[in-house]
């Protein structure tokens, strides 16, 4: 466990560096801030609404996912394209360990991040709409997306050189245009995963039940279904890059001979 | 350090039919040998294949054909063996946030020391980097981040120290310092592997060279027996003494002298056979009457081990 810990401690230092998380915080904040520019005079009724529109346009199909993978694809990818991932492999240390370590503190990135963002958002419903209960579902939501795009973005950040572009085009092309076309992909979407515990957990109004049933189509409302999904995805993923650590070569040969 | 010393002169880390190549290029090949306690200096011309040879050793790259063994056992398959090894990477990327005391102490932790601080701590002594412990990597000059990585790969201990090209970038004073450092590992018996292309840096230091010349092995011994073995090239002699055109012209009555350059008061002789000549300077010289100064063979040196190696090849 000390090496866990010892691994876990240097990644998440470096993924909590001062810059990254101002950068960050900043992301996953704005549709919150642009929540209150926008509701200035609305009623309860207009600030949900504008609310649950940030929510299923932005933050849940772009914002968040957006900065779950910068993060997880930083985790052991800047190590490799730092060139100091060999710091970490010459170790006796088990790649399993190294694997479930870099998972870990991804993942724990990625909720500082996410949960920063949610509880922004949270509290800017609370603020407008004068009650603090009705915008917490976007919480245990954020935290569903955190383990879902961390898992995913793991072990290709560690073996594609631009894991973040990748992932933008996975968003934009594979989660937002093809899951709104196929809805046989659909069950397969992170964005679709989120969306399902979000409208479980928060409580979308009823303008938008229909945006969440479109957006849905045939996968099932319910959080603990989302949670189940990702923790199975992340036990995937710290698997193949406990893999990917052990089999392949991360370092180059001759480059700087 | 505190290690006692190895008293086995068995090899700790092995190469055998070891051949590595990416796609159609060859890195490494058929390179079997064993790296025995004491420096053994790896020496070749850039791309000859070293840093990739090191890489494998240390089981960061796979070995494509024959095997890499650390104390016997494929160190990709038992990380734990890392316990025993200490490596310093060619490049001089580093965690620039961290500071040199929490690099080296992590380290060192990492590695299985049993009281990471102090030996973070006396590595850092070592390498003489204690006043700037407290620094962070990012700040420092390339000498002093290799200098915090020699520490790193020092504190917990290791049996066996691979480094490659550890020197670039230090001053000549810290250069000196980590020669001497190397050289007291290599006495206290642990196998130390130091890569280079300068070649007075690993006469000065290895007991033993490797040369590596397109991914082969091209030699391996002591320097001199290294040039002892060139039969077929000519050595070089110079010889200082009070009458060297007296002594010359009897030296070049030998069937083993192929030319002579006269100097002021000394000449230098081409020879095929050093051992021959080295008989006869002294005998000619007591038979002319000649008082011999100095006899100083010219080209026992690296450099014209490697251009001769490098020519054959």
């Amino acid at each position: 466990m000390k090496n866990f810990f010892l691994i876990t401690g240097s990644i998440l230092r470096r993924l909590l560096s001062r810059k990254r998380l101002i950068g960050m915080l900043i992301l996953t904040c704005a549709p919150a801030l642009l929540l209150v520019a926008l509701t200035g005079g609305a009623d309860r009724a207009g600030a949900l609404a504008t609310h649950d529109t940030l929510i299923l346009t932005m933050l849940i199909p772009l914002i968040f996912p957006m900065a779950a993978i910068i993060t997880a694809s930083a985790a052991l990818g800047e190590e490799r394209r730092a060139a100091t991932l060999p710091d970490l492999l010459l170790k006796p240390v088990s790649r399993g360990v190294i694997a479930a370590a870099a998972a870990a503190a991804a993942l724990a990135a990625s909720l500082v991040f996410l949960m920063g963002g949610a509880a922004a958002d949270w509290l800017a419903l609370g603020f407008r709409t004068g009650d603090f209960a009705v915008g917490l579902g976007i919480l245990p939501t954020a935290a569903v997306q955190a383990v879902g795009f961390t898992a995913l973005f793991l072990p290709l950040g560690l073996v594609l050189s631009r894991a973040v572009l990748i992932g933008l085009a996975y968003l934009i092309l594979w989660e937002i245009t093809l899951g709104a076309i196929l809805d046989g992909i659909r069950s397969t979407s992170l964005y679709r995963i989120a969306v399902s515990a979000w409208a479980d957990w928060g409580t979308p109004s009823p303008d938008d039940e229909e945006a969440v049933e479109l957006i849905l189509g045939r996968v099932e409302i319910g959080g603990w279904g989302a949670v189940a999904k990702v923790a199975v995805l992340l036990a995937v993923s710290v698997a193949v890059t406990w893999l990917i650590t052990a089999r392949r070569e991360l370092i180059s040969g001759s480059g700087e001979e | 350090m505190t290690q006692a010393p190895i008293i086995s002169d068995a090899p700790t880390i092995t190469a055998e039919n070891l051949s590595k190549w990416f796609d159609q290029k060859v890195a490494v090949s058929e390179f079997t040998y064993g790296f025995r306690p004491g420096v053994t200096g790896l020496l070749g011309p850039n791309g000859a294949g070293k840093t990739t040879l090191l890489r494998t050793l240390t089981g960061l790259l796979k070995p494509s054909a024959g095997q890499a063994l650390v104390l016997g056992e494929s160190i990709r398959r038992r990380p734990g063996l890392y316990r025993h090894v200490g490596f310093v990477p060619e490049h001089d990327a580093i965690y620039e946030s961290m500071t040199a005391a929490r690099f080296v102490r992590w380290s060192a932790a990492l590695s299985g020391a049993p009281r990471p601080a102090e030996a973070a701590e006396r590595a850092l002594e070592t390498v003489q980097l204690t006043g700037d412990a407290h620094r962070r990597l990012g700040g420092f000059s390339k000498g002093m981040r290799r200098r915090a990585r020699v520490a790193a790969a020092l504190a917990h201990d290791p049996q066996i120290l691979i480094l490659d090209e550890p020197l670039n970038g230090t001053d000549p004073i810290q250069r000196a310092r980590l020669m001497e450092l190397l050289i007291g590992l290599g006495r206290e018996g642990r196998t130390v592997i130091v890569s280079s292309h300068v070649l007075a840096e690993v006469e000065r230091m290895a007991d033993r060279v490797v040369a590596m010349v397109n991914g082969r092995l091209a030699a391996a011994g002591t320097v001199a027996a290294i040039r002892d073995a060139m039969s077929d090239t000519p050595r070089r002699v110079h010889i200082e003494t009070d009458r060297p055109r007296e002594l010359a012209r009897r030296l070049l009555a030998g069937e083993w002298t192929r030319s002579v350059e006269m100097g002021d008061g000394s000449f230098t002789i081409s020879t095929d056979d050093a051992r021959a000549l080295g008989g006869a300077v002294m005998a000619a010289a007591r038979e002319a009457g000649c008082v011999v100064t100095a006899v100083t063979p010219e080209d026992d040196s690296l450099e014209s081990v490697f251009t001769y190696l490098v020519r054959r090849r």
